[in-house]
């Protein structure tokens, strides 16, 4: 091991120690450097490589937005760029932990029983799959992430530094997917390089940088002195990255695939291969006639003759860039304005101070919050679908918004118009059923306020009312985060608003905490006063006033462990709604007496065991267990611990109707055979002496870079030669 | 920008100097006729309902914007921050001036005189550039809650009964008028009452007041008679 170590050119071992050195700062579990943007890893803000994604109909404001999103990935990415043009390409070789761990394991791991893909044309290759990936796959909307070595590489370290983010990711399919391409095109693959030379879009935009400066004299890169160049293929044998291609045994750098790593100027015996800037020319002021010079070094960055600066290339490369211009301008000219409010009732009512005092004293403020609005639940349903009888200015004494009417916007899974009416049926066969559900009118909030005893729609539910207060700035948080981060893909604002805006909503709306959902209740039911006006009807001819129980209900509650573990903040404790409306829309509160209401006693087996909380409550032995008074005059007795562990699922997805699950089928296998060659190949593989070649590939790369006579059918190990005549 | 800041702070200061100004002189010095003292006295007899101070039991549905802070202006003693209620049609368009423009300029308009209008920085207002005002001879006429003057006057009142009290309300008014100036008095593309660029907006913002759509509308659909005051219009019309 020590010998292997010791062979290493001392260059390449700064450089080994750099990736190192930047895995550290980069990778989990240190994430010094993203730490430092607070983030926990490469993604999101850091993200280098997805903002330059093209999008159908995308305007240069989407594509500023997109940068702002990764602004600080923008950036890096154009010091890279910069550092590149002058001193090649340092961040892809020196720095770059994506890359440089998967190489550091291949090399760990020896070059025999590898796959050689340096032989692979790199440009088709590199460059059809970068068009794909900037163009292709925004278009059919797949992610920029899922064949993303930056998500995919901290992510491992994540998970093996303990971080549940990292786990979460790598069980998925994608992830897996991700995983597999890591193993196949890193660490499987002969100096590791693959997936740098052939998939990563910063390594293509890298590749042309160094390509371009290449052509200039300051700029450092490799260059090679023809002259000097005895055709070992020494340095060709050793290139990471394939960039050395012998043409008539003589060193050729692609400089699109040369990652400037110095490896070949560190193994060159010669000085025929450096990593320099073009040093001037020295003229000689006085020079005999006749008499030879030796020969200045000429070094050779480009290996083809320069034509003139006009080429046909450039032509039409020139016409094709401006097309694209052309494309984006008149698309960017085009682009409507956005519209919601299709019946222009925002023309007066967004203005602010926009308010009246009527007759009864009743300040009616007019003004619609348009921001607060558009995130609000009810953001993309237009005026005119609740309002609708309003069609006139001055408007028309209005019959009122009716809850359960169908508005025109589509329900997000089916495309059926959207309505309340199934929760509102549901209220109306509840003790609350007497709440109104219709004839909602700004006027008329005074007399609902003052004269209705139950609760209608909108006494819980205003607009923000899913979403609760102290919930509202992470809701806006998320809505503008998803516009932005799902924006980036998901261009279609019809389809953002229906999935993001409804799903987010629900998800965060039903994250409402218990302790807010109890307090909902106690607005009405802790005020006593208000509670002795009600009539209790069900299985009572005639109606009776409430009793004590009922009017304390709110306050016994209080001194149950349920009550004070929802208290605490603890929602292990049952909240009002989960015993009284458990199932259904949750709107289905019924009086203990009535058959099928929930805590009727036949029923509370079956309530108190549901949600996993007390699943030993249907036995039949425990009909003392399921007395307990919840709203006990007394003080309640302490009962047993509800505590309830929440099982936390791993998000995996695993369709085998999914092209992502069978492109992980192939890839497992893939991925499979290569860990069995390389096992058994280790295990069992004769040794070889001399020179190495990767067991798959290798006689290839032998054929087309060094210019070496093909292996096949000799009688030698596969992946060995010997020295002619021994 | 620096330039109208330091302007607006001047003029503000002027303001909190000066108490006395053209419209509390006339107010000294009205003489108040037998008819404004009975209508001042009818309207003491039967205010308008107050403005109710507590939220409602049930919210409003739609989150309102945080109300805007009410001018600390002497007719706000009285006053609601929302005055206007008599017309439907007008009313809430002409309460929302209240957060730019000064009660004077639109209900001060005194014959002979000659009026500019500027702004003039109400402290403890938001709204950084001010409130718009008559300025006679460039001294603003906009009387704050705070001054002597209006102390005096609001010291007067607590004391006053209700006869006395009317004619207080009565010479308050006198030199007032009920009725502003219509919609396109400023909202027109010709000069109107307001020089909108020495007030400090942009070009933009000039052209969206002066071809307002609101206020053409609320022109062109202007009833023809005063006993029917409520002229419905389909609202499409609205939209021309």
């Amino acid at each position: 091991m020590f010998d292997r170590l010791k062979k290493i050119p001392a260059g390449q071992k700064y450089r080994y120690a750099l990736i190192v050195l930047s895995a550290l700062l980069l990778l989990a579990p240190f994430t010094l450097i993203p730490s430092l943007f607070g983030n926990p890893d490469l993604c999101g803000p850091l993200c280098m490589r997805r903002f330059y994604l093209y999008f159908p109909g995308m305007s240069w404001d989407d594509l500023l937005n997109q940068i702002s999103v990764a602004a600080i990935g923008a950036t890096f990415l154009l010091i890279i760029l910069v550092t590149t043009f002058f001193f090649g390409r340092i961040w892809c070789a020196y720095l770059c932990p994506m890359g440089g761990v998967p190489e550091l394991a291949s090399r760990i791991t020896g070059e025999r029983w590898k796959l050689e893909y340096r032989w692979l044309p790199q440009v088709p290759i590199r460059y059809g799959y970068f068009l794909t990936f900037v163009f292709l796959m925004p278009m059919l909307g797949v992610s920029a992430c899922t064949l993303c070595n930056f998500i995919t590489v901290p992510r491992i370290f994540q998970s093996f530094s303990g971080d549940w983010r990292g786990v979460a990711f790598l069980v998925t399919t994608v992830g897996m997917v991700n995983l597999g391409l890591v193993l196949l095109l890193g660490l499987f693959a002969n100096k590791g390089r693959a997936y740098c030379a052939f998939l990563c879009p910063i390594g293509a935009i890298d590749a042309v940088v160094n390509r371009l400066g290449s052509h200039f004299r300051f700029t450092r890169r490799i260059r090679v002195e023809r002259n000097r160049c005895t055709g070992c293929n020494e340095c060709a044998r050793k290139c990471m990255c394939g960039a050395i291609t012998m043409v008539d045994r003589i060193a050729v750098v692609d400089q699109l695939a040369c990652m400037s790593c110095h490896e070949c100027a560190d193994v060159c015996d010669w000085g025929a291969i450096d990593w320099l800037t073009v040093p001037p020319e020295i003229k000689h002021k006085r020079k005999k006639k006749g008499v030879e010079f030796h020969p200045l070094p000429e070094w050779i960055a480009l290996h083809k003759p320069r034509k003139g600066f006009i080429t046909t290339r450039r032509v039409l490369l020139l016409i094709l860039v401006l097309l694209v211009g052309l494309l984006l301008w008149t698309r960017t000219a085009g682009a409507a304005p956005k519209q919601n409010d299709p019946d222009g009732c925002l023309v007066c009512h967004a203005l602010p101070g926009f308010e009246f005092v009527d007759d009864r004293g009743l300040r009616r403020n007019l003004t619609i919050d348009r921001k607060h609005y558009g995130a609000s639940l009810h953001g993309n349903v237009p005026c005119s679908d609740c309002h609708a009888a309003i069609r006139r200015f001055p408007h028309e004494k209005d019959k009122g918004v009716d809850c359960a009417a169908e508005c025109h916007i589509e329900e997000p899974s089916e495309g059926s118009a959207y309505t309340h009416k199934e929760v509102v049926e549901e209220m109306k066969d509840s003790v609350h059923g007497k709440g109104r559900s219709k004839g909602f009118t700004g006027g008329n909030r005074l007399e609902e306020s003052e004269k209705d005893a139950s609760p209608s729609c909108r006494l819980c539910h205003s607009n923000t009312g899913y979403i609760s207060e102290g919930q509202m700035p992470r809701f806006r948080e998320l809505f503008a985060h998803s516009d932005e981060a799902c924006g980036n893909c998901h261009k279609d604002d019809v389809w953002r608003e229906r999935f993001t805006g409804h799903i987010l909503r629900r998800l965060l709306g039903g994250r409402w905490t218990k302790a807010e959902g109890n307090a909902m209740c106690a607005k009405c039911h802790a005020d006593r006063e208000r509670m002795k006006k009600v009539k209790r009807e069900a299985g009572r001819q005639p109606p009776e006033p409430p009793g004590a129980r009922f009017l304390l209900a709110n306050a016994s509650y209080d001194l149950t462990l349920h009550g004070r573990l929802i208290a605490a903040g603890r929602d292990a404790g049952a909240s009002c709604m989960d015993c009284h409306a458990p199932g259904g829309l949750h709107h289905r509160i019924q009086e203990d007496e009535k058959p099928g209401a929930s805590t009727h006693e036949d029923e509370l087996g079956k309530t108190c065991g549901a949600r996993g909380c007390h699943g030993f409550a249907a036995n039949a032995m425990n009909e003392g267990f399921l007395h307990t008074d919840m709203h006990d005059l007394d003080l309640a007795p302490m009962l047993l611990e509800a505590r309830v562990m929440e099982a936390s699922t791993l998000p995996v997805v695993f369709d085998w109707a999914s092209a992502w699950s069978k492109a992980l089928l192939v890839l497992a296998l893939l991925t499979g055979m290569m860990l069995l060659l390389w096992l058994l190949g280790g295990l069992f593989g004769r040794p070889v002496k001399g020179k190495v070649y990767a067991a798959l590939g290798g006689d290839l790369f032998r054929r087309r870079m060094l210019e070496m006579p093909s292996r096949k059918g000799k009688k030698k190990p596969a992946s060995g030669n010997r020295r002619k005549g021994k | 920008m620096m330039k109208s800041l330091l302007l607006a702070g001047a003029m503000g200061f002027a303001v909190g100097m000066v108490s006395a100004n053209p419209y509390t002189e006339a107010v000294d010095t009205a003489r108040v006729d037998d008819e404004a003292l009975q209508k001042a006295r009818r309207q003491l007899e039967h205010p308008p309902v107050e403005p109710r101070k507590d939220p409602l039991f049930v919210p409003p549905f739609h989150q309102r914007q945080a109300p805007e802070e009410v001018p600390s202006l002497l007719c706000h003693r009285c006053h609601d921050r929302a005055p206007h209620r008599r017309s439907v049609r007008k009313r809430a368009f002409l309460n929302m001036h209240g957060n730019h423009v000064a009660c004077e300029t639109c209900h001060w308009r005194p014959k002979g005189m000659l009026l500019d209008y500027g702004r003039v920085r109400v402290p403890g207002m938001q709204t950084s550039a001010g409130l718009i005002a008559p300025l006679v001879e460039g001294k603003p006429v906009m009387t704050l809650a705070g001054v002597p003057w209006a102390r005096r006057l609001a010291r007067d009142w607590e004391q006053a009964d209700k006869e006395a009290r009317a004619e207080i309300k009565a010479r308050l008014h006198a030199p007032l008028e009920e009725k502003g100036p219509e919609c396109m008095a400023c909202h027109d593309e010709e000069k109107g009452m307001l020089d909108w660029r020495r007030l400090g907006y942009q070009a933009g913002r000039i052209r969206e007041l002066q071809e307002n759509p609101i206020a053409r509308f609320l022109q062109r659909t202007e009833p023809e008679s005063a006993q029917d005051p409520v002229v419905r219009i389909e609202l499409r019309d609205l939209l021309e």
